[in-house]
């Protein structure tokens, strides 16, 4: 009975301490019965290899005393699906972070090797973030079970909800879920994109008519004595792709309005590119100079200054507004996946 | 592949399926007093086959939900402990019964 004892030992280590004593007894007492019964079956004692067979019967220690524990959770199934998104949410924001950081430093010429540490640091910032939400949330689930606070809640929610204050139905068109994007808004960002596109690569008119939008009369003058800094000759191309990525956005929008998850995700790209592009120009103070051999350019020194100051905080406010925008892409595409989830299959 | 996904889909439906006559099985069989082995041949004896590192844990648990009560005692030199319906057993034993009796009447009107 070696073998039982051994068997019965190890099944003990992982009982709830204060009743190791008592379940052992009792399941040392139904094991030697069965043992004794398989004897008398047998008409011998049972030999090392059928004592085995009956303990491998009964199951692994660890899983036989598992059964006499309640199922506990760390987070139980009813704050589960709240803890995910929060996680989900969390996840998302640091990796946009770092992926920003990451394209900020290889933009700026940082070595690899310091990139990759930037890169890997990411599970750095991550875990301990993990961890004290999952603390908080495991707080939450031990009040939960003590207090069966989600319950009271449910039955207070559940004796004031009324049906019929519900939102109404949102329209889901075909294909896709959330709304189309309005063919004007494509059309109206589309000419702008164009035009923007057509004054960068310095088409004529279309230069004169953003010198004049931007300051005057005085941009018509054919001695304007402003041209653009250095840190724009640098950004020539990037802006160039960047532009002709937006305008093959649009117009796959304008074609196709309900591709929404298509028009979020080239959103979402576009608004990345565009913000490390504006980093770049809104670090730099010379975003215009004096076009070289200006007469008595201490004249327009303050004229320049201040051009500078306006174009600085346009910059910064296109910088927040792109922000913005790409908040409302990722809304959108949450919207794509709630109604494709949801939308009632046909 | 389908064919083992389809088992294990099975297997689990059937554990569902059993899970809640387990227990009214076990507590009918409890009117009469047993210990666990007993019980165990018992229930087997009687087409319901259950496993040990199943049976042992339920009655703690059923023991500590009031519906069975339970005693060391000697029998056979050997001592065991005998487990028997309470009182509060009794009553739930009978809505249960009710219960599964109404169900089996209303699935098989259905199936």
């Amino acid at each position: 009975m070696d073998l039982l004892d051994r068997y019965l030992q190890a099944v003990r280590i992982y009982l709830p301490k204060g009743q190791q004593d008592d379940i052992i007894k009792e399941l040392g007492e139904n094991l030697r019965e069965q043992i004794e019964d398989k004897e008398a079956g047998l008409g011998r004692p049972v030999n090392e290899d059928e004592l085995v067979a009956i303990l491998k019967q009964h199951g692994l220690p660890l899983l036989v005393a598992g059964r006499y524990r309640q199922p506990r959770y760390l987070i139980g199934p009813t704050l589960f699906p709240q803890y995910w998104l929060v996680m989900k949410i969390i996840l998302a924001i640091v990796a946009f972070s770092y992926g920003v950081a990451a394209a900020v430093m290889l933009a700026e010429s940082n070595p690899i090797g310091q990139v990759l540490a930037a890169v890997f640091s990411f599970a750095g910032a991550v875990l301990p973030i993990f961890a004290w939400v999952t603390i908080v949330y495991a707080v939450l689930n031990l009040c939960n079970d003590k207090f069966h606070l989600m319950e009271k809640w449910a039955t207070e929610w559940n004796a004031k909800f009324d049906p019929r204050k519900l939102p109404a139905l949102r329209s889901v068109p075909e294909g896709l879920g959330a709304k189309p994007i309005p063919r004007s808004k494509s059309i109206f960002e589309l000419f702008f994109n164009v035009a923007f596109l057509l004054w960068w690569i310095r088409v004529a008119p279309i230069r004169r008519l953003a010198l004049f939008m931007t300051l005057g009369p005085a941009g018509l003058s054919a001695h304007v004595p402003f041209q653009l800094g250095p840190v724009w000759h640098t950004l020539f191309v990037p802006v160039i792709l960047l532009s002709l990525a937006g305008i093959g956005q649009q117009i796959g929008t304008l074609i196709h309005p309900s591709w929404v998850k298509f028009y979020s995700i080239a959103r979402l790209t576009v608004n990345g590119s565009s913000l490390i592009l504006l980093y770049f120009v809104i670090r730099s103070s010379d975003l215009l100079v004096l076009v070289p051999g200006t007469a008595d350019p201490a004249n327009f020194s303050e004229a320049l200054r201040i051009v500078n100051l306006i174009l600085h905080y346009s910059l910064m406010l296109a910088a927040v507004l792109t922000v913005f925008e790409s908040l409302k892409a990722v809304r959108q595409l949450i919207r794509v996946r709630y109604n494709v989830a949801t939308a009632p299959a046909l | 592949m389908v064919t083992t996904i389809h088992s294990e889909l099975f297997e689990n439906l059937r554990l569902e399926l059993r899970r809640g006559s387990l227990i009214i099985a076990v507590l009918a069989q409890l009117r009469t007093e047993h210990y666990g082995y007993a019980l165990r041949k018992a229930l087997a004896d009687r087409g319901m086959e259950i496993e040990e590192s199943t049976l042992y844990p339920l009655l703690r648990r059923l023991e500590s939900q009031g519906l069975l009560a339970s005693e060391w005692r000697e029998e056979d030199k050997r001592n065991k402990r005998f487990y028997r319906l309470s009182e509060n057993g009794a009553l739930i034993l009978k809505e249960l019964l009710e219960e599964w009796q109404t169900m089996n009447a209303s699935l098989n009107r259905i199936v």
